[in-house]
């Protein structure tokens, strides 16, 4: 440990614990970062898709749109070499049953700042007229978690941040000062000016563990289907909006593509409330059985993009996928950032978009600054 | 209140230079005491005063206000078709600016978002018109309850939120005669009416002369039931009917008198009947035929002649998304 105590500890090593204790080392403090798995970017970070977020997906809530197009550009140059950009992304607008019509689509588009050409005719051939109002060239890329993974290894290393695989912060407890005691299930205990809860689904292991009442959750069992691409489809990602809702689009680290469909992806779902029983999220996801969906996923997806058919599944990623529950209605991805109530030096932070990292900053800054 | 919801607010202008100062203030006003995130739509109808050149003057000190102005007079309810079209918020409230009250706006959002949908505002104080004229319009009212399938209220006028799902599906509707009145009820998203009383900001409130309000109904009439159209249908079976009885009776005396005198009375009464019911059988036709004729002629429904906005918009204003707290419960 470098000879040095932490002051901050960061429950959960994906993307964004480990950014979160870049950020709290460029401002002066000694974090450790503690994560349950055996590597960093293990979970959600590794099996959510590879997508970097231009705003196109959420035409339905503006601020997680226009979040997403402001980070788009900062994200893309930040972590460089871990973006794939080597592909069409193509934007499309169901004509049945979408909640959002295509003149309203690229009306928002413009006014966050994204662009969007009319898809040429060679790939607006691909899709049925019938079911398809319109589509689109949109400017928007992927990211290689492996490659990603390596960087923020890399980071934290740099800046001198400890990292403990295989150990779960189990609680956090009042302590003088101001200050939280944490304790590890490894036995070591901590007296730190912070925690910070970045375990994403296993928000409310901390809290439970802790003795506090549960944050609201809303996990599911998601399936992103990993297929190879029919070659009339080589080198192009395709989402179809907004309600009948599917998508593609590149897996770099496995050299595959990840297909998911809005009624398909999630198998199940359940909630965490306060006054319940906490369930262990991610026992319950080993113990659900896993049958693919793949074969609605494709037979839905091409009716309306019928070359898809002669996608090929090879695999299937599985995750615990996690929610505010009150984004349900607009499909918004804010991220959480709370200061428990019950303990203030506990903070926890749920993303619901890797991209949307940088918003984090500006609140550890009021944080740290002792404001309320 | 969630901060990260953001509000559209739709106001058509006509010939509205006098108000738009005192109203454009209060309204903004309201919003920022309110909502974190929000959007003024000012849509001028083609105005011929000084509206424009207010809304310009103002646009430099009321942040967040966009004003678009149609390339000439489309009317009102295809002014707030566009600024609709326009508006970017996950709730969108549209009002009258010389009489709905600003200050009730918060209020209506507030049962939009409970319930989702669409909120219209019934005014306790609409209008008065004079005695015929109300008398006239409870009729229609009532005979629009019955046939068109949907509750028209006495004082209902543009004071309604709409949550963004019943927006989009109101902007799929590209039929060219938009009286949002019928078309927001016709769409089938859980509607709510919302009680409040209207504040004239006018000295001589403004109402449409007869004409123009009687020619408004018979558009609504004719572009959404087929039910005059019907009973049409039924006179001329019913005139065809008379005139094949007279026919036979006719034939009947023919056969029976031995001399017939000239019967010109009775001619004439049977001619100018049937004339009367084929003249008014054209008259409903032609309704019917100019409706259709403005569906295809898909023309587009206005023009953007102008737009400005403020020197402070709602891009600037939105600097995270962050939120603070995860709720339990979830309005549908």
């Amino acid at each position: 440990m470098n000879g040095r105590e932490p002051d901050v500890v960061i429950a959960g090593g994906g993307f964004f614990g480990c950014s979160i204790a870049l950020m709290l080392h460029r401002r002066g403090l000694k974090p450790l970062v503690v994560e349950a798995g055996p590597e960093l970017l293990g979970r959600a970070s590794r099996v959510n898709q590879a997508r970097v977020h231009g705003g196109y997906h959420y035409p339905r809530s503006l601020m997680t749109a226009y979040r997403s197009r402001h980070n788009y550009e900062r994200f893309r140059d930040t972590y460089r070499e871990a973006i794939v950009d080597t592909f069409t992304k193509v934007y499309a607008v169901g004509r049945l049953f979408s909640k959002v019509s295509a003149g309203q689509f690229e009306l928002f588009m413009k006014r966050i700042g994204a662009p969007l050409k009319p898809a040429p005719d060679k790939i607006a051939r691909l899709f049925n007229p019938v079911l398809t109002e319109a589509s689109w060239i949109a400017e928007e890329c992927a990211f290689d978690c492996a490659i990603l993974r390596q960087r923020c290894h890399r980071d934290l290393e740099e800046a001198g941040i400890p990292v403990k695989l295989g150990t779960r912060v189990v609680s956090a407890q009042p302590a003088t000062d101001g200050l939280a005691e944490v304790r590890l299930d490894d036995g070591s205990e901590y007296r730190v000016k912070l925690v910070v809860n970045a375990t994403y689904s296993g928000l409310n292991l901390l809290t439970s563990g802790s003795g506090l009442p549960p944050i609201p959750l809303k996990h599911e069992l998601a399936e992103m289907a990993l297929v190879e691409l029919p070659p009339d489809l080589d080198g192009l990602s395709v989402t179809m909006m907004c309600g009948p809702f599917f998508s593609f689009m590149p897996y770099p680290s496995r050299g595959l593509t990840t297909l998911s469909h809005v009624r398909y992806t999630p198998h199940l779902q359940w909630f965490e409330k306060p006054g319940e029983k906490p369930i262990d999220p991610y026992q319950r996801f080993e113990q659900l059985s896993k049958r693919s969906h793949f074969e609605y996923m494709v037979g839905d997806a091409s009716r309306y993009l019928p070359v898809l058919r002669g996608a090929v599944h090879r695999d299937s990623l599985w995750e615990v996928k996690t929610l505010l529950p009150q984004t349900e209605v607009d499909d918004g991805r804010p991220i959480l950032f709370r200061r428990d109530p019950g303990l203030p030096a506990l903070i926890h932070v749920m993303g619901g978009k890797i991209d949307n990292i940088f918003d984090v900053e500006d609140e550890l800054d009021s944080v740290l600054s002792g404001a309320p | 209140m969630d901060p990260h919801t953001v509000i559209s607010v739709v106001a058509p202008l006509d010939n509205d230079g006098a108000i738009l100062a005192p109203f454009l203030t209060d309204l903004s006003r309201v919003m920022e005491g309110h909502y974190r995130f929000f959007e003024i739509i000012l849509v001028d109808d083609g105005s011929s005063d000084d509206t424009r050149q207010t809304a310009e003057r103002l646009l430099r000190d009321i942040p967040r206000v966009r004003y678009l102005r149609l390339s000439r007079s489309f009317g009102r309810e295809v002014a707030l078709s566009a600024g609709i079209e326009s508006a970017i918020g996950d709730y969108v409230v549209t009002l009258d600016p010389t009489g709905d009250p600003v200050e009730a706006i918060p209020e209506l959002v507030t049962v939009c978002r409970t319930n989702g949908g669409i909120v219209h505002g019934v005014a306790l104080n609409p209008r008065l018109r004079s005695g015929v004229r109300e008398f006239l319009g409870n009729l229609f009212r009532r005979y629009c309850n019955r046939r068109l399938g949907v509750e028209l209220k006495r004082g209902a006028e543009d004071f309604r939120a709409m949550s963004r799902q019943a927006v989009n599906a109101l902007l799929q509707v590209r039929v060219q005669s938009r009286y949002l009145r019928v078309l927001t009820l016709t769409l089938g998203y859980h509607h709510e009416f919302f009680p409040y009383r209207r504040v004239e900001r006018l000295d001589q409130p403004k109402a449409g002369s007869f004409a123009t309000e009687t020619a408004t109904a018979i558009d609504l009439l004719a572009a959404n039931t087929r039910h005059p159209l019907r009973v049409v249908t039924l006179a001329g079976l019913a005139g065809a009917g008379l005139n094949l009885i007279y026919a036979c009776y006719v034939v009947g005396i023919y056969l029976v008198k031995q001399n017939v005198a000239a019967g010109w009375t009775t001619l004439s009464l049977q001619q100018s009947g049937m004339f009367f019911f084929i003249c008014l059988i054209l008259a409903v036709l032609s309704e019917y035929v100019g409706t259709i004729l403005g569906e295809v002629r898909s023309r587009p429904l206005y023009f953007i002649g102008h737009e400005a906005n403020s020197s402070v918009l709602l891009e600037d204003t939105v600097q995270s998304s962050i939120v603070k707290e995860s709720k339990e419960e979830v309005a549908s």
